[in-house]
């Protein structure tokens, strides 16, 4: 049927699509430990195990099949009401979703062999089965009382007007499908009192003959409900293409209950006697309206659509409800088709592409400028406008938004605060902000560092919360928002802040500071990102093993990004992550320093001098309008040789609240930067963070501006303690 | 897991699951029970049945039919409360001389 290449992309795209739905699934299943009655949540949950299970059916991934098949047992008594989602059992769901997403992950895509730890199923099945034992019914709703009265045709417990008749028939394939009409039926009493039920089983061969795999089944329910018509229908919403439904409203004509024994394919008596005992029609009126029609003859036998085109056949209330129905499923087909799924190696590709176009243009330019041909310059210009554009788009095709990353955290701090016996609260703000799916993709482990750290360290035990005047409850916040250029992502808790006293000391005992250093509290704090740093009084299970904010750290670097750290002793504290919005391509100046080229990201510029002073060695401070502004002499710094007869030039980079002059011989103006990563040789250079080339060909370094900061920072500090002891030093 | 099993020569019981899964194999073993006796009153005992679905509720319903068809009788005389259950709620009844399909 399909060959073998087919086939492994067919169950790729099961994997990913059981990846997405495994994801939603837990959303639902956090939404519903917020708020159990999310009715739309527990239909949500239900489709998704019920889908995975259906889809995995497809690729015979029995091990899958089978677990999922217990999941969507349970769920579909949550759905029917007969079950609540308890916490425990909410938490044993996210086990067993961790379970599914660890399968799919073992998926070979190649064979679909589908490797099983028995044993850890077996264990979550079972306490599965301890926790389901036995259904706990939650809405009896005096079901009994009314339904025991088959021939009354009014319910007495309820104030609708008459009953519902619903006929059914099922398709063969409902069962094989995984549906249960019977479980239909039961969600069905919720919506109100079932008064008559019949099966029907007519077309059913005989034992010897019959697949007792397909449905032979039909059903006739006179429900008596307040419920509208799109609520009834509603229930059977997920086997639609299984059924053939028609529902008679409450006190329909006669004749459209005769319509309606003539539509279905048993025979009228049949029908009709049904009817009769629903108590939705006489003996009488059913002889009458027989002989009635069989003198109008044919004109009856129209097909159903037609017949409910008919003028008053469903009350008008039921009409819109429909059309409102028709309407949204109109509108939802072409958002469906509104995203496509690419592999992001393809997009990876076409980002590469584009930054060798930047490049080749940018040459094409000046190639053009070099000629001096007006007429060519200017063609170059728009090809350069237009590549320019192109590159916007096409890096935009891989901006995802962050609520995604955040959402995850919903789960995270679930589990960490169950875990330490903490209640935290979880707020997401500027989960729409948008980012670089590379940047995202590797940003997800530090923040989940940072996330755990907060919760473990930073916010305290509930009775030292009280004990301090705070709420029981601890708040964590993640925010993200752009700001100027680079993408800002806090992690705020309001816990106990950092203890700088604390960490001192530590740092003093890891040999990582000179006890006679003099370091601001903010520089103090800093140290937490030092490789083997520990402050935790007591290890436990989640951080506090010393690895962790310096893996955070190096994360961040690679990124090109920084972190600062705000802390306020017994309020709380935030992380701030700085990163590029993008990691392929930037907007760069371009700067000279005797015949070699550098970069620096252009949204980190912000304004540029001439320089009257000098300065001596590599680093030092200038006058800049009245306040000193710290500088690297990046010729000193590199040691290149500098033109020092030419007047030379001072860019002031920003980097947060950090500003600095680098000093260069020449300014060369914007250009665009397609970045290329240093190779396994250059990796540990301080201060560069790539390379690009130029339309020239030759080679332009990239500055990491954070890691020059950093150093310039450390030499000042150095420099300015080393002369002489600050006076609040001397004698401690 | 299911199996049938035959205490006397008109009498099976029915242990373990059935359902979708189960049903195929049930019915294979049904008609090869009641093969040689379909003319005979059969006594059918669910007690230890632990699942059952709208399939094997259909199964029962079947077997009912081929034994009514041929002059015998199918009568649920034990049933554990799944089997109570769903045949309550599909209103389906498996007591002597009474084929609920009229």
């Amino acid at each position: 049927m399909f060959d073998e290449e087919q086939w492994s992309q067919l169950l790729r795209g099961f994997i990913d699509e059981g990846r997405d739905l495994a994801k939603q699934a837990e959303e639902y299943l956090l939404t519903l430990d917020q708020t159990p009655d999310d009715e739309q949540a527990v239909h949500g949950l239900f489709r998704a195990m019920h889908t995975l299970k259906g889809s995995a059916g497809l690729f015979t991934l029995t091990p899958l099949v089978n677990f999922t098949h217990h999941l969507e047992s349970l769920l579909s008594t949550v759905r029917d009401g007969e079950r609540r989602l308890t916490p425990p059992l909410i938490s044993l769901m996210l086990r067993c979703l961790d379970e599914i997403s660890s399968m799919l992950e073992l998926i070979d895509p190649v064979s679909g062999d589908l490797p099983v730890d028995e044993a850890h199923q077996g264990q979550l099945l079972e306490a599965l089965a301890d926790e389901t034992g036995a259904p706990r019914l939650i809405a009896v709703a005096d079901v009994d009382d009314c339904a025991r009265r088959g021939d009354l045709d009014r319910c007495a417990s309820c104030d609708a007007d008459g009953a519902w008749h619903l006929s059914l028939r099922f398709h063969p394939d409902l069962l094989r499908n995984g549906f249960d009409p019977a479980s239909f039926v039961r969600y069905l009493s919720r919506l109100g009192d079932i008064l008559h039920l019949e099966t029907l089983a007519e077309q059913m061969p005989d034992l010897a003959e019959m697949d007792p795999e397909s449905c032979y089944l039909g059903l006739e329910i006179a429900l008596c409900s307040s419920a509208s018509k799109a609520e009834i229908e509603d229930v059977f919403e997920f086997i639609r293409d299984f059924c053939t439904l028609r529902i008679l409203p409450p006190d329909s004509e006669l004749d459209d209950y005769l319509k309606l024994i003539h539509e279905l394919p048993e025979t009228d008596e049949r029908i009709g006697r049904i009817l009769i005992a629903s108590g939705l029609l006489t003996e009488h009126e059913l002889a009458e309206g027989l002989s009635l029609q069989n003198e109008v003859g044919d004109g009856l036998k129209a097909p159903l659509g037609s017949v409910l085109v008919e003028a008053g056949m469903v009350p008008p209330q039921a009409v819109n409800a429909a059309l409102a129905k028709q309407q949204s499923a109109r509108g939802k087909a072409p958002r469906e088709s509104s995203h496509i799924r690419v592999a992001a190696n393809k997009l990876d590709e076409l980002i590469n592409l584009v930054g060798e176009l930047v490049i080749s243009a940018a040459g094409a330019q000046l190639q053009a400028q070099l000629q001096g041909n007006v007429e060519c310059i200017e063609s170059n210009q728009t090809v350069n406008q237009h590549v320019e554009a192109i590159r916007e788009a096409a890096l935009k095709l891989r901006m995802i938004e962050i609520g995604d990353t955040f959402n995850r955290f919903h789960r995270v701090v679930r589990d960490v605060s169950q875990q330490l016996g903490k209640q935290i609260r979880l707020q997401i703000r500027g989960a729409d902000t948008e980012l670089d799916r590379s940047v995202i993709d590797k940003l997800a482990d530090p923040l989940t560092h940072l996330v755990r750290n907060a919760i473990d360290h930073g916010i305290e035990p509930a009775e030292q919360r009280l004990a301090a005047g705070k709420p029981a409850e601890g708040q964590l916040s993640l925010n993200a928002y752009h700001d100027s250029g680079m993408i800002v992502i806090e992690v705020t808790d309001d816990g106990r802040g950092l203890n700088t006293q604390r960490i001192r000391e530590k740092a003093i005992e890891r040999g990582l500071l000179d006890p006679q250093a003099s370091l601001s509290d903010a520089d103090i704090h800093m140290l937490i990102f030092a490789a083997g740093f520990s402050t935790a009084d007591a290890v436990s299970d989640l951080s506090g093993r010393g690895v962790g904010m310096d893996v955070v750290r190096s994360a961040i670097d690679a990124l090109r990004g920084s972190i600062e750290i705000e802390s306020q002793p017994g309020l709380g504290c935030t992380f701030r992550v700085r990163l590029p919005l993008t990691l392929a391509i930037i907007d760069g100046f371009l700067v000279g320093i005797g015949d070699e080229h550098f970069v620096i990201p252009l949204e980190l510029v912000t304004e540029c001098l001439e320089l009257e002073a000098r300065l001596d060695g590599r680093y030092g401070y200038l006058n800049l309008r009245g306040k000193p502004l710290p500088c690297i002499d990046l010729a000193a710094y590199f040691g290149l040789p500098s033109d020092v007869q030419r007047r030379r030039n001072i860019l002031v980079v920003t980097l947060g609240r950090q500003q600095a002059g680098l000093i260069v011989d020449r300014l060369h103006g914007e250009l665009q930067t397609v970045i290329k990563p240093l190779g396994l040789l250059f990796q540990h250079l301080q201060g560069i963070s790539g390379s690009t080339i130029l339309g020239s060909g030759q080679i332009a370094l990239i500055l990491d501006i954070a890691s020059l900061l950093r150093q310039l920072q450390h030499s000042i500090d150095n420099e300015l303690r080393s002369p002489q002891p600050r006076p609040d030093l001397i004698g401690s | 897991m299911f199996e049938l099993t035959r205490p006397a020569p008109t009498h099976v019981a029915l242990t373990g699951n059935l359902t979708i899964y189960e049903v195929g194999e049930a019915r294979t073993a049904l008609v090869a029970a009641f093969a040689d006796a379909r003319e005979q009153a059969w006594q059918l005992d669910m007690s230890a049945t632990q699942e059952i679905d709208s399939a094997g509720a259909q199964l029962l319903l079947a077997a009912q039919r081929h034994l009514n068809q041929a002059g015998g009788q199918l009568q649920l005389t034990a049933a554990s409360p799944a089997v109570e259950e769903i045949l309550g709620l599909l209103r389906l009844s498996l007591t002597a001389g009474d084929d609920h399909v009229r």
